[in-house]
C-alpha cells in the first residue's frame, strides 16, 4: 500500500474481477456464432444480420449490471476509469459502424449489384474474423482481461485460415465462437455457483 | 531518526485492507466489500462504524429498487488520513532499508 503502483494494481484487479462472470465471454461468443452462422447461410443479408449484436449491448449491458450487482455488490469506479471504459466503448462502436459501412459500401461497388460475396473475394474470406479480432483485442484492452487477448489471437489465427484455405467467411467465427461460447458457460456457472444473489445490501 | 507516527485507525489489517479498497474505487456497498476483502457482515459494519466516527468515511443508506442498500466512500480527511498512512510507512521502509 506504500508504492503507487501497488494502488494501482488493486484497483486493476478490482476492476477485472468485474468480469469473473463470463458474461461477456457469453455476449462475443453468441455473437460470433450469429455473425458466423449469418455468413455461412444467409450470405446476401449477413452484413445486415451483423448489426443484430451491436443493437442489444446496451441492453444486455443494463441486464449483466443488475445480474452481477445482486451477486457481488455495487461498485462506482474512479472518473478516470469510468471515463477510459466510455471512450472504449465508443471506440468500438464507431469503428463497428465503419466496418458495417465500408462492407455495405464495399458490397455494391465491387459486388456489381450488391453482391457481397465477390466483394469478399476481392478482400479475401478472412477479413471479417480479422476484423472481429481487432474489436475483440479492444475490448481486450478496455477490460485488460488477458482471455479476450487469447480470444483475438484465435480470430487472428482463423482469419489467416481462412484467407489460406479460402473458407466460407462463416468458417472461423463459428470454430471460434463455439469455444468462446463455452468457456463463458463454463465462467457463469461457477461465477453463479460461487456468488449466490444478496438480498440485503 | 524519529519514527513517523502511524495512524492506527488504518494501521488495522482489516480496516487497511477496507479503506484500500475505497481510496482506488469511488464508492461500493457492503456487499461489494465484502466479496473483495472476504471480512463478514459484523466485521464490516463495525470497522465501518470506527472509520465513520473519525470522519474518514461517510455512509449512504437508500434504497435501490425497493432493496435496501448502504453505500460506502471516503471523505477528504479520509483519503488525506491514507496518503499521510502512505508517506508514513514509505518513510518507515525507506529508514529499514538504509539500516540493512
Amino acid at each position: 500500500m506504500s508504492d503507487a503502483s501497488e494502488l494501482s494494481k488493486i484497483e486493476a484487479d478490482a476492476y477485472r474481477s468485474r468480469f469473473d462472470d463470463g458474461l461477456l465471454d457469453l455476449y462475443i461468443g453468441i455473437a460470433l456464432l450469429w455473425i458466423g452462422a449469418s455468413w455461412m447461410w444467409f450470405e446476401e443479408t449477413a452484413a445486415i444480420l451483423a448489426v443484430f449484436p451491436a443493437l442489444v449491448v446496451t441492453p444486455f449491458v443494463t441486464w449483466r449490471k443488475r445480474f452481477i450487482e445482486e451477486r457481488t455488490g455495487y461498485v462506482r469506479f474512479s472518473e478516470p476509469r469510468r471515463r477510459r471504459e466510455r471512450r472504449s466503448l465508443v471506440s468500438i462502436l464507431v469503428i463497428g459502424e465503419v466496418v458495417l459501412i465500408v462492407g455495405i459500401v464495399a458490397g455494391i461497388v465491387f459486388g456489381q449489384g450488391g453482391n457481397v460475396r465477390d466483394a469478399l473475394d476481392w478482400l479475401g474470406p478472412g477479413i471479417i474474423a480479422f476484423i472481429i479480432a481487432i474489436m475483440v483485442g479492444m475490448v481486450a484492452v478496455a477490460s485488460t482481461l488477458p482471455r479476450l487477448f487469447a480470444y483475438a489471437t484465435l480470430l487472428v489465427v482463423g482469419a489467416v485460415a481462412a484467407a489460406s484455405f479460402e473458407t466460407n467467411p462463416g468458417t472461423p467465427l463459428l470454430i471460434v465462437g463455439g469455444v468462446v461460447t463455452v468457456w463463458g458457460a463454463v465462467l457463469t456457472t461457477r461465477f453463479v455457483r460461487a456468488h449466490p444473489r444478496v438480498e440485503i445490501t | 531518526m524519529a519514527t513517523p507516527p502511524l495512524d492506527r485507525l488504518i494501521h488495522e489489517p482489516a480496516r487497511l485492507r477496507l479503506v484500500t479498497l475505497l481510496y482506488v474505487i469511488d464508492e461500493a456497498d457492503f456487499v461489494y466489500l465484502s466479496s473483495q476483502t472476504g471480512l463478514t457482515a459484523g466485521n464490516i459494519s463495525s470497522h465501518m462504524t470506527k472509520l465513520e466516527d473519525a470522519g474518514y468515511v461517510e455512509i449512504e443508506k437508500a434504497f435501490f429498487e425497493r432493496k435496501p442498500r448502504t453505500v460506502y466512500r471516503l471523505t477528504k480527511a479520509g483519503r488525506a488520513a491514507i496518503e499521510h498512512y502512505r508517506e508514513s510507512i514509505s518513510e518507515m521502509l525507506s529508514g529499514l532499508s538504509e539500516r540493512g
